[in-house]
């Protein structure tokens, strides 16, 4: 299996985890476990009608690092040049500290009761995106386009003929 | 060929049999090994036995599959092959994760908040509250009952709010405290809401009217249990307003609620925390929520419970027309086309008494209540008078000049003009200058304006000092009401337009603070009256404790529970702190360490204990001293302080004069409240006298020598006709003292005696007052025994109308003994009678004034009782 296509699994594969993870709970709220997009939603829910709108921007603030993670998972795809690895990282580890932010908020001033699960599980799903994307790569949809990396083939060909 | 697959780029064809990758049809010279020409070592191992192997074609050439290993071998041909679908995964994994990411961004919020089910939506509220859970609470109370409620107040409170970052109230121990501190509370109490037995409530649920949206959730029993968890002996701690003090949660470990359901009646038990139980019966009353249905989503109506409550109570025969509210704003009903028209309609409806219409015109989303319990209004109203009232009224507006702007989604409809023929004449106002002309049915017309008549009362003094800003200013700059929009029809707002003036208010405030008040208010918050602390801190027991300031406030609370007491639940602490500069609030803040007198008459058995609050980010230190010195002074004693200088009690009898030197003294105040009161020597202005108390403390320099003298001998009546001033200042002295016992402190002075200019008229004397409630007690020294006695028998002649004070009218004037004289009278023309009682005690006149009868009783025993 080409560097590439193992990566972009290995990318797919953080998503897919990161996404169960934000399905799974994150808050205890009224008595019921709430997934991320739940726990989420029900910010902006709030915020929507008179409360302050700081409420609605929390429940908002949840859904960037969910963006960010596809990103991330964007740039797997194309060819590994180091400022795009180094933006990839850089970008996951924010998208990860906004949503640590967001739940140490709700922990610390006890506005939810968080559930570790979900955070933790989408945490794993960032750090696999985050590593596929930090690993030097040729593009896999733009085969030719890149710079042909004699070595990742020498790799990949010695893995085969092992 | 081979039957299994041997490797990487081996196929498959419909013969069962595996083939080289050579022998593809697709194949074509491998360009890899080219690349690999440069290094042998690999271009050697290309050339292993298996991909050598001879082989030979199926018969049909007919491929069934490829090796999996097939996809990794890195060749042109099959990367071609391979990107299609690998698009088709990046395509959907976008489509379906961005797509549903932002579908979920935009939609947030529709359909997020809210239960399930009505009984649901109680239960999320009973969750809510055993799990100290605020979002879980407000998700399931009904979103338009909070903006109603508190969206309509909203920009009044971002106003206040600007003015607390904008001025100098920024003291750092507000808002951030009040969080933390219930947090600190939630963390320490454990509060569980249950069914019986701690199982979950057994729930009933009513529909209520037809349209499907309003339920009633009715449950047959509730316990609310109240348990301490976390760290023992820490207490919240709080000093505001210059008083000081702590709560001790524990103290409510254990308490608890029931409700139950018995017979159509609620019994609702109390549990204290040493398991006492008191009961009591709501009867008739079922134990019931009522919620509403919102976009499919269910909600507690605060409005409609507390409603149907009393609906219950008061007459449960009569049923509401539930849901007439949403049928309102279904059907277009209600409201108006514009909100000018609103307005209008509003103005139609009052003239002809509609009251009907005057609620169809309220807000149905936001008050339902008003429109479905409309019936029970009705029913209420005598239609034979309305008839009359609408013609008796005989109003008509005849001119309306309306103008609108937005306000807080919602509209704000000015009345720049309103003309009104009333019973024959007319009324006009101009809602932009606040000038009202009025004509009388015989062609007077009179014209006034707000400011005008403002000016006239208040001149150019400022509203507040500091400031110039004149009371005309407090004047709004328009009159009208909030309109709010449902479904394209307008309706009036009550709670918006409460809300607009409150806004306009809130600004008012905000100029008042920005022109120079905050420097005022902001050296109240320099004083310990302005202070504002609510901390966390431990609870003293015995010993001495240190806590930390935390945001610049620290506390310690103190239990005298056991430590050796002088007398029922006095004890002694000492207090310092660290860093210089550093407040301990109400204690002097010149030296350091200082000393306090704890009272608590509970000993800590209470939930409120007697607390040290610091201004400080060091350390706060609070010890407990062990005994407290009493010493028996009655007749006298003599003594001195010992090397630390530590304060004694001293026992002395109330109906005795005494003399106290080398010693400052205070009195021990109200033993009823839990307090810590600082030894800073307020009183030592008043002089070394010492009449009418049971207990003084006393303090000084370490070692020094105090004596207290029995004086009582030389304290009876002084030589009437050859007084000295010193005398006077020692009877109100002794006034005072005598009054402390009803907590009476010193008021203010005026000039003459209390009632001089209405009958007796004594210029060369002064009242001194004391209490500042609505019970006072005086006294008048007179410089002899007989201008008090003739002042005394001017009291006999008061009586109204009196020059001095106009408005006053004399109810009695009586002598219910001979050296007493009871005045009641009415003044501007108060409901309630004032009282006053003059008693002549030597060349004094001394009196209890109050308007309640019972208080004037007590006050009128104590002043009696001074000799």
């Amino acid at each position: 299996m080409r560097v590439e296509e193992r990566l972009t699994i290995s990318a797919t594969a953080g998503v897919v985890v990161g996404a169960v993870g934000a399905f799974l709970p994150w808050a205890r709220i009224g008595g019921r476990n709430r997934s991320g997009f739940a726990t989420a939603d029900l910010f902006v829910g709030l915020g929507s009608g008179s409360l302050p709108d700081l409420i609605s921007w929390a429940g908002r603030w949840w859904y960037v690092p969910a963006v960010l993670m596809f990103c991330v998972w964007l740039s797997v795809l194309f060819d590994g040049t180091t400022w795009l690895r180094v933006v990839a990282v850089v970008v996951s580890m924010l998208a990860l500290a906004m949503w640590w932010l967001f739940v140490w908020a709700g922990w610390n001033w006890s506005v939810i009761d968080v559930a570790w699960t979900g955070p933790v599980v989408t945490t794993v799903g960032v750090l696999v995106v985050a590593h596929a994307a930090a690993s030097k790569r040729n593009s896999i949809l733009f085969t030719g386009t890149g710079r042909v990396r004699p070595s990742s083939l020498l790799q990949e060909s010695s893995e085969e003929l092992i | 060929m081979s039957d299994t697959s041997p490797g990487a780029g081996w196929w498959l064809a419909s013969d069962g049999k595996w083939y080289a990758p050579e022998l593809h049809p697709d194949y074509v010279a491998e360009p890899v090994a080219s690349r690999f020409d440069a290094q042998p070592h690999h271009a050697a191992s290309i050339d292993s036995p298996d991909f050598a192997a001879p082989a030979t074609l199926p018969p049909d050439g007919h491929i069934v599959e490829r090796s999996t290993s097939d996809l990794a071998s890195g060749g042109t041909p099959t990367e071609t092959s391979r990107r299609a679908p690998i698009l088709g995964v990046v395509a959907v994994v976008l489509l379906v994760g961005v797509g549903f990411i932002g579908w979920r961004l935009l939609s947030g919020g529709s359909g997020s908040t809210g239960a399930d089910s009505p009984q649901a939506a109680v239960q999320q509220l009973f969750d809510s509250i055993t799990d100290a859970d605020p979002v879980g609470f407000i998700e399931v109370v009904d979103p338009l009952e909070i903006d109603t409620f508190y969206g309509s107040f909203k920009p009044f409170i971002e106003t206040l709010d600007g003015i607390v970052d904008d001025n100098a109230i920024e003291s750092p121990r507000s808002q951030e405290q009040v969080g933390e501190a219930y947090e600190r509370l939630f963390e320490t109490l454990d509060i569980n809401v249950t069914g019986s037995d701690g199982e979950a409530p057994t729930y009933t649920v009513e529909e209520l009217g037809d349209s499907g949206r309003i339920a009633k959730v009715q449950f047959d029993s509730l316990e609310v249990s109240i348990n301490r968890v976390g760290e023992p002996d820490r207490a919240l701690i709080f000093a505001g307003g210059g008083e000081v003090g702590a709560l001790d949660v524990s103290a409510v470990d254990g308490a608890g609620l029931e409700l139950r359901t018995v017979n159509d009646d609620i019994i609702v038990t109390a549990i204290e925390p040493d398991g006492d139980e008191t009961r009591e019966v709501i009867e008739d009353v079922p134990l019931q929520l009522v919620t509403v249905e919102r976009d499919g989503r269910w909600y507690l109506s605060m409005g409609y419970s507390i409603g149907d409550f009393v609906v219950e109570v008061a007459d449960p025969s009569t049923r509401p027309d539930y849901g007439r509210a949403f049928d309102i704003v279904a059907s277009g009903d209600g409201g108006s086309a514009t909100a000018h028209d609103a307005i209008r309609d509003l103005v139609e409806a009052v003239e002809t008494i509609d009251y009907q219409r005057i609620v169809d015109m309220m807000d149905p989303e936001g008050l339902p209540y008003l429109h479905d319990y409309f019936p029970l209004l009705d029913a209420e109203i005598p239609r034979g008078e309305l008839r009359e009232a609408r013609e008796e009224l005989d109003l008509r507006v005849t001119q309306l000049e309306l103008r609108d702007e937005p306000w807080n989604d919602r509209v704000f409809v000015s009345i720049d003009r309103i003309e009104t023929d009333v019973a024959g004449g007319t009324i006009d106002l101009n809602g932009d200058t606040f000038c009202l002309r009025l004509v009388s049915p015989d062609g007077d017309v009179t014209d006034e304006c707000l400011d005008q008549v403002l000016d006239e009362e208040y001149g150019d003094e400022p509203v507040a000092e500091g400031t110039d800003i004149l009371a005309r200013d407090l004047v709004p700059d328009a009159i009208g009401l909030v309109v709010i929009e449902r479904e394209g029809r307008f309706y009036l707002d009550p709670m918006g337009t409460f809300g607009w003036y409150y806004d306009v208010f809130g600004e008012v405030l905000a100029d008042v603070l920005s022109q120079g008040f905050n420097e005022a208010a902001a050296t109240d918050l320099d004083t310990s009256d302005g202070t504002f602390v609510v901390t966390e801190g431990p609870i003293l027991r015995s010993g001495s404790v240190a806590t930390t300031g935390i945001d610049g406030g620290a506390g310690v609370a103190i239990s005298v529970e056991d430590v050796r007491l002088a007398g029922a639940g006095y004890a002694l602490v000492r207090v310092s702190t660290d860093a210089e500069g550093d407040e301990i609030v109400g204690f002097d803040a010149t030296s350091s360490p200082q000393w306090g007198i704890v009272t608590d008459v509970d000993q800590g058995a209470g939930a409120v204990l007697p607390a040290v609050v610091a201004i400080t980010e060091s350390t706060l230190t609070v010890e407990l001293v062990d005994g407290l010195v009493a010493l028996d002074g009655v007749s006298g004693v003599t003594g001195e302080f010992d090397s630390a200088g530590t304060p004694v009690v001293i026992e002395l009898d109330s109906t005795r004069g005494y003399e106290l030197s080398g010693a400052t003294w205070t009195y021990l105040e109200d033993p009823n409240t839990a307090s810590v009161q600082p030894l800073i020597g307020v009183e030592a202005e008043f002089g070394s006298y010492v009449r009418s108390a049971n207990q003084v403390v006393i303090w000084g320099e370490p070692g020094q020598s105090f004596a207290i003298e029995d004086q009582t001998r030389d304290l009876v009546e002084p030589d009437a006709e050859n007084s000295a001033p010193d005398d006077d200042t020692a009877l109100v002295d002794s006034f005072e003292v005598h009054m402390q016992q009803l907590g009476f402190d010193y008021g203010y002075e005026v000039s003459g005696g209390y009632f001089d200019g209405c009958g007796p008229s004594d210029p060369d004397v002064d009242t001194v007052i004391f209490g500042d409630g609505p019970g006072q007690a005086l006294i008048t020294v007179y410089p002899t025994l007989n201008r008090a006695e003739q002042a005394f028998a001017d009291l006999r002649s008061v009586a109204s109308p009196c020059e001095s004070y106009g408005g006053l009218v004399v109810l009695s004037n009586d002598s219910p003994a001979p050296d007493e004289i009871l005045i009641t009278y009415s003044y501007d023309a108060n409901d309630e009678p004032d009282r006053e009682q003059y008693f002549l005690r030597g060349r004094s006149i001394v009196a209890a004034v109050a308007v309640d009868p019972v208080e004037f009783g007590e006050i009128a025993d104590v002043v009696r009782a001074f000799r």
